[in-house]
C-alpha cells in the first residue's frame, strides 16, 4: 500500500461522507424534518474522526512498508492523542 | 435556520477555508472573531464550531495535498508528536498565565517570523546533512519530484512543541508559527510546509473537538454550515496554491502574520 495515496483516499472518503450527511442534515432541517439533527451530527462526527482514520491508515501502510522508526514515530502519536482526548475527557487540567 | 445566517456562514467558512488551507493557518484567526462578533455565540460555543470549521478545511486540503505528495506524512506526524504534548501541557499552564502576557508573546513570535520571512530568501537543502532528514516533495507548477533535506529537526520538534502549547493556552491557531518555523528554521520549501501544517492542524484539532463533541457543546446546524463552506473554500484555496509561485508566496505569508500579531495584540488590550 502506498502511504501518501492511502492515506489521502481515506480523507478524501472521510471528509466527503461527513460533508455529505451535514448537507442532507441541513436541507432536512430547511424543511423542518425531525431526523436532520440526528444526521447533522453523525456528519460532523465522520468529519472529526477522519483525520484519526488518516492517521490510523499511515500507520497500517508504514507497518506494510516494515518502516520500524516512523511505526514507531506514528504509535507514540496516536498514545499522546489518546491519552491527551482521554485527560481532557476526564476534566484535564 | 434563518437563510441569510446559512448564506452568511457558507460564506465566512469558504473565506476562512480558502485562506487557511493556501496558507496553512486552518482559519480559526478568521472563525473565532467572526462568530462571537457577528453571530452572537460565546468563545466557548465559538471555539466548538471553529474546530468543525477548521477540520472540515484542513482534512479537504489534505487530501488533496497528500495525494499529490506535496505535504509530507512523515514529516507531520513527527511534528505532530511535539505540537499535541506541547497543547496537553498549554491546557495546565494556561490556568497559572496570565492571558494577556501570552498573547503578547505570541504577537512577538509572529512579527518576528513575518520579518524573518519577507527579509530572508528561501533556503533549500538539497543534500542530507547530519541530523537531517531528506523528503520527498512534488513540485505542482514544474509537475517534478523533489528532494530536500530537513534541517534542525531538534530544534523544529522544540518549537512545535512551543507552538501547541502557546495555541492551547491562547486558542489561536498554531499554523502560524509552524509555517514559518518549518520554512526558515527547518528549511523545508514554503508549499509544502504550508500543505504539511494543513495536514497537521486536522490532528491537532482532532483532539479538541471531539472532547467538545462527546460533551454535546457543537451547535449542530451552525457547525454544519460552516464546515460545508470551510471545505468549499479548501478546494478553492488548493487549486489556487497550486499555481502560485514560492517567492510572492512567502510575502503574502507575511503580511497575514502581521495582520494576525496585530488582531492578537488587539486582542491582549482587550479591544477584539
Amino acid at each position: 500500500m502506498k502511504l501518501h495515496a492511502s492515506t489521502a483516499a481515506v480523507l478524501r472518503y472521510g471528509v466527503a461522507a461527513g460533508i455529505i450527511l451535514i448537507m442532507i442534515g441541513l436541507a432536512l432541517d430547511a424543511y423542518g424534518v425531525s431526523c436532520s439533527l440526528r444526521l447533522l451530527s453523525a456528519g460532523i462526527l465522520v468529519l472529526i474522526l477522519s483525520p484519526l482514520f488518516g492517521i490510523i491508515c499511515a500507520y497500517i501502510c508504514l507497518m506494510d512498508e516494515k518502516d520500524t522508526k516512523w511505526v514507531l514515530v506514528t504509535t507514540l502519536l496516536l498514545m499522546i492523542i489518546v491519552s491527551g482526548v482521554l485527560l481532557t475527557y476526564l476534566g484535564w487540567p | 435556520m434563518d437563510p441569510v445566517m446559512l448564506l452568511g456562514l457558507l460564506a465566512v467558512g469558504v473565506l476562512a477555508g480558502a485562506l487557511g488551507t493556501l496558507f496553512g493557518l486552518g482559519g480559526g484567526i478568521i472563525f473565532v472573531p467572526v462568530l462571537t462578533i457577528l453571530f452572537g455565540l460565546t468563545p466557548s460555543e465559538a471555539a466548538a464550531v471553529s474546530l468543525v470549521g477548521i477540520i472540515a478545511a484542513s482534512v479537504g486540503a489534505a487530501s488533496f495535498y497528500v495525494e499529490k505528495e506535496v505535504a509530507n506524512i512523515r514529516l507531520g506526524l513527527l511534528l505532530e508528536i511535539t505540537t499535541s504534548l506541547g497543547a496537553i501541557a498549554g491546557a495546565a499552564a494556561a490556568v497559572y498565565l496570565q492571558d494577556w502576557i501570552l498573547l503578547v508573546v505570541f504577537s512577538a513570535v509572529l512579527l518576528y517570523s513575518g520579518l524573518r520571512m519577507a527579509l530572508n530568501p528561501e533556503r533549500v537543502v538539497e543534500h542530507c546533512e547530519a541530523g537531517g532528514f531528506s523528503i520527498r516533495y512534488r513540485d505542482l507548477r514544474e509537475d517534478a519530484y523533489v528532494t530536500c533535506s530537513v534541517q534542525n529537526v531538534k530544534g523544529g520538534l522544540l518549537g512545535c512543541g512551543l507552538a501547541g502549547m502557546l495555541s492551547s493556552m491562547t486558542g489561536v491557531g498554531g499554523g502560524s508559527i509552524k509555517v514559518p518555523l518549518m520554512n526558515v528554521y527547518m528549511h523545508v520549501p514554503i508549499k509544502t510546509a504550508a500543505a504539511t501544517s494543513s495536514y497537521m492542524i486536522g490532528i491537532t484539532a482532532f483532539s479538541g473537538a471531539i472532547t467538545y463533541y462527546l460533551g454535546g457543546s457543537i451547535i449542530l446546524d451552525v457547525a454544519g454550515a460552516m464546515a460545508v463552506g470551510a471545505f468549499a473554500g479548501s478546494i478553492i484555496g488548493t487549486r489556487i496554491s497550486k499555481r502560485m509561485d514560492a517567492s510572492p508566496m512567502r510575502r503574502y505569508m507575511s503580511v497575514i502574520l502581521f495582520t494576525i500579531s496585530a488582531i492578537v495584540l488587539l486582542r491582549a488590550g482587550g479591544i477584539l
